[in-house]
């Protein structure tokens, strides 16, 4: 992690263990007793507070290729990139309040998300000779910071028993909060009549300018597990990125690879994320409470 | 519920406010597929669809730079480029504009004679051969929309400044001794054919209507020439090719911004009083080196207004970025700076304000640090606003 995100996920964690303690010594001073009718009225309706932590993999999604380097004479697809999907971790934290009603729960989830994704290009030049061939490949890997905040629905499939199974989906808006791309390059030479590559840099930029903030939906499912009091969810949600991640306005805005013909793609920016929530419930009945 | 599907949606309305901001600001490269040819840009002019790029075509099959032309939209992306055959070469600047055409030097390699080549917005050129005006070097318009061009005279050994009409004619024009026995000739097949090493900065433009001056050889030096297309007014005299003027820009009366070099030392003044009725040495207005600045760069000087009047010089620096400096006109007093380029070499060969206030400046990087290409830098009106603040 850089220490971008290191600063972000400790700030995050001081936040939720606060809420969190707040929550939790609610419940050691609240403590009503209800008779069974009103018992089982309370049990439908909770809200929850927690954190949630997991990972996510990032399947960008191209729909219009540029560069910086506009061909004179071959084709500009020959400079399109090709992207690694799914291949590469982030990190996710954030915070999760869910209101809970009869087996329908509505939530945000406040969250920072790191998503990453990688792609390479190939610029290439002959002459008369073989020996006036040259290429450079490219290898980049592109790291988004986001503040996401969904807003999202889940439908428990079993609304009674410890473990609980839920579809759900939402909307969401991630605000990007920062971005870094690192590239290497590699040169293949064929002067001396044989491919000789060597390494030819390795270039990190800050590029936070040429992102944007984006819109998207998502569905997915999962499975709750309500013991020793909290809810331990884990779900796999589908992240669909509906608006463009790339600045367009500052695409060709002058930065160190611009030179190398790097800009952002147009780009849908879908991805996968796996977390597992830990939810305190705000409300109780007392300290005998078996809810569940 | 209500309350929190209501923060939800305002969340999100809230976000989808975006920024609003200048789109205009481009930086492109313009690359072809051949590793055995490079090109030198020389100039840009602003046409309807966009740009026009003039460039040197380095070919292996002619002596000199053959001419090639590329027409960029606004924003920055190739359209179509026209290479001239082998019978026009050595493209010189500056690229002018009189009513729909532009114009621009170029020479036959047989002749040896300068052509007034012109262009549409098309790219439909036409030529014209300034018959007797040998080694073009340098060319401008005057404030009546004729043409300067400075050239160097093979069989007399002598700088030739003239005027040409519309059509090419000549209308007036004064040669100018390089000196007793001073054969220049080789100096000048240096500047055509190995302009990295041995270019120099021929110059010619027009200090109020009716005075002209001429960058170039003038009595045994390469010396800054002010004059009426008669004997010299003053001079600015340089020291042989080893020490002169790189680039001059009349500011106001007799102020001037110049930029020139002694021998590796670079110099500059925004703002620098010249009796142009007299005689001077390049050297008398070194006062500090620029030592931010290669070796003999190449150095532009133009004029940027918005509510103010500003001097911007552009010159290459030691990391092998072109800088951008912005002086109040007046005072020459420094207002901003900016350097462009990064990771890959950056040369300057032009600075150019369009009509809607943006700079533009043109160059060559090296592409993956070996292949010669040019670029655009459009750096917009607004972005300047905040480079002046």
């Amino acid at each position: 992690m850089t220490p971008n995100v290191c600063s972000y996920a400790s700030k995050l964690l001081t936040v939720c263990f606060l809420l969190i303690a707040a929550s939790t010594y609610g419940q050691r001073t609240m403590k009503p007793k209800l008779p069974n009718s009103d018992y089982k009225k309370f049990l439908k309706t909770q809200w929850w507070l927690g954190m949630r932590v997991g990972t996510t993999l990032s399947g960008p999604s191209a729909k219009e290729t540029f560069s910086s380097i506009d061909p004179i004479d071959y084709e500009v697809e020959d400079l399109s990139k090709t992207y690694s999907k799914y291949k590469n971790p982030g990190v996710l934290i954030g915070l999760d309040l869910t209101f809970y009603h009869r087996g329908v729960s509505a939530g945000i989830q406040p969250t920072f998300k790191q998503l990453i994704y990688g792609y390479s290009s190939l610029l290439q030049w002959e002459g008369t000779t073989p020996e006036q061939t040259f290429e450079s490949s490219y290898d980049s890997k592109q790291k988004l910071n986001y503040l996401d905040i969904p807003f999202i629905l889940k439908f428990d499939i079993l609304t009674d028993g410890k473990i609980r199974p839920f579809v759900g989906g939402g909307v969401n808006y991630a605000f990007n909060i920062g971005a870094e791309k690192e590239t290497s390059i590699v040169n293949t030479d064929n002067t001396s009549g044989t491919p000789r590559s060597y390494d030819a840099g390795n270039f990190v930029v800050n590029n936070q300018d040429q992102f944007k903030n984006f819109f998207g939906m998502k569905f997915g499912g999962g499975v709750s597990f309500d013991y020793f009091n909290i809810r331990t969810a884990i779900d796999v949600f589908y992240n669909l990125g509906f608006t463009n991640v790339s600045d367009e306005n500052a695409r060709y805005e002058l930065n160190e690879l611009t030179t190398l013909g790097d800009v952002n793609d147009d780009l849908n920016l879908n991805h996968l994320s796996v977390a597992v929530s830990f939810l305190f419930p705000l409300r109780y009945i007392d300290n005998t409470f078996q809810p569940y | 519920m209500k309350k929190l599907l209501y923060l939800s949606t305002l969340v999100i309305l809230l976000a989808c406010e975006e920024e609003l901001k200048p789109s205009d600001s481009f930086t492109k490269i313009y690359d072809t597929k051949r590793s055995d040819i490079k090109y030198e840009p020389v100039d840009v002019v602003e046409i309807e669809e966009g740009f026009i790029i003039l460039a040197k075509e380095d070919r292996e099959e002619i002596t000199y730079a053959g001419v090639q032309l590329m027409v960029i939209d606004e924003d920055g992306n190739f359209l179509k480029a026209v290479s001239m055959d082998d019978n026009h070469v050595l493209p010189t600047g500056n690229f002018v504009t009189i009513e729909d055409r532009n114009y621009f030097l170029a020479m036959n390699p047989s002749s040896l004679d300068a052509e007034i080549v012109s262009v549409d917005d098309s790219l439909n050129i036409e030529t014209v051969t300034l018959s007797g005006i040998q080694y073009p070097l340098a060319f401008n318009k005057t404030s009546d929309n004729q043409f300067l061009v400075l050239s160097y005279s093979l069989d007399d050994g002598e700088t030739v400044l003239s005027l040409h009409d519309i059509n090419g004619v000549y209308s007036n024009g004064h040669p100018f001794t390089t000196g007793a026995g001073n054969d220049v000739t080789d100096d000048i097949i240096n500047h055509y054919l190995d302009p990295q090493r041995s270019g120099l900065p021929f110059k010619c433009g027009e200090v109020s209507s009716g005075s002209y001056y001429f960058n170039g050889f003038y009595n045994f030096s390469f010396s800054m020439v002010f004059n009426k297309l008669a004997a010299p007014t003053g001079v600015i005299q340089g020291q042989g090719t080893n020490g002169g003027m790189t680039a001059i820009l009349p500011v106001d009366g007799s102020n001037f911004a110049i930029f020139g070099f002694q021998f590796n030392d670079n110099f500059y003044q925004p703002l620098q009083s010249i009796d142009i009725n007299s005689t001077t040495s390049s050297i008398d207005y070194l006062t500090l080196p620029a030592s931010e600045y290669i070796a003999r760069t190449a150095a532009k000087i133009v004029s940027y207004e918005n509510e103010t009047k500003y001097t911007v010089i552009a010159a290459e620096t030691q990391s092998r970025q072109v800088n951008i400096s912005f002086y109040e006109a007046e005072t020459g007093e420094l207002k901003g700076s900016r350097n462009i380029g990064f990771i890959n070499p950056f040369n300057l060969s032009s600075v150019r304000v369009d009509s809607e206030n943006n700079l533009l400046i043109l160059g060559s990087t090296l592409v993956s640090g070996r292949f010669q290409r040019a670029f655009l830098n459009k750096i917009h009106s607004s972005e300047i606003e905040d480079i002046l603040n």
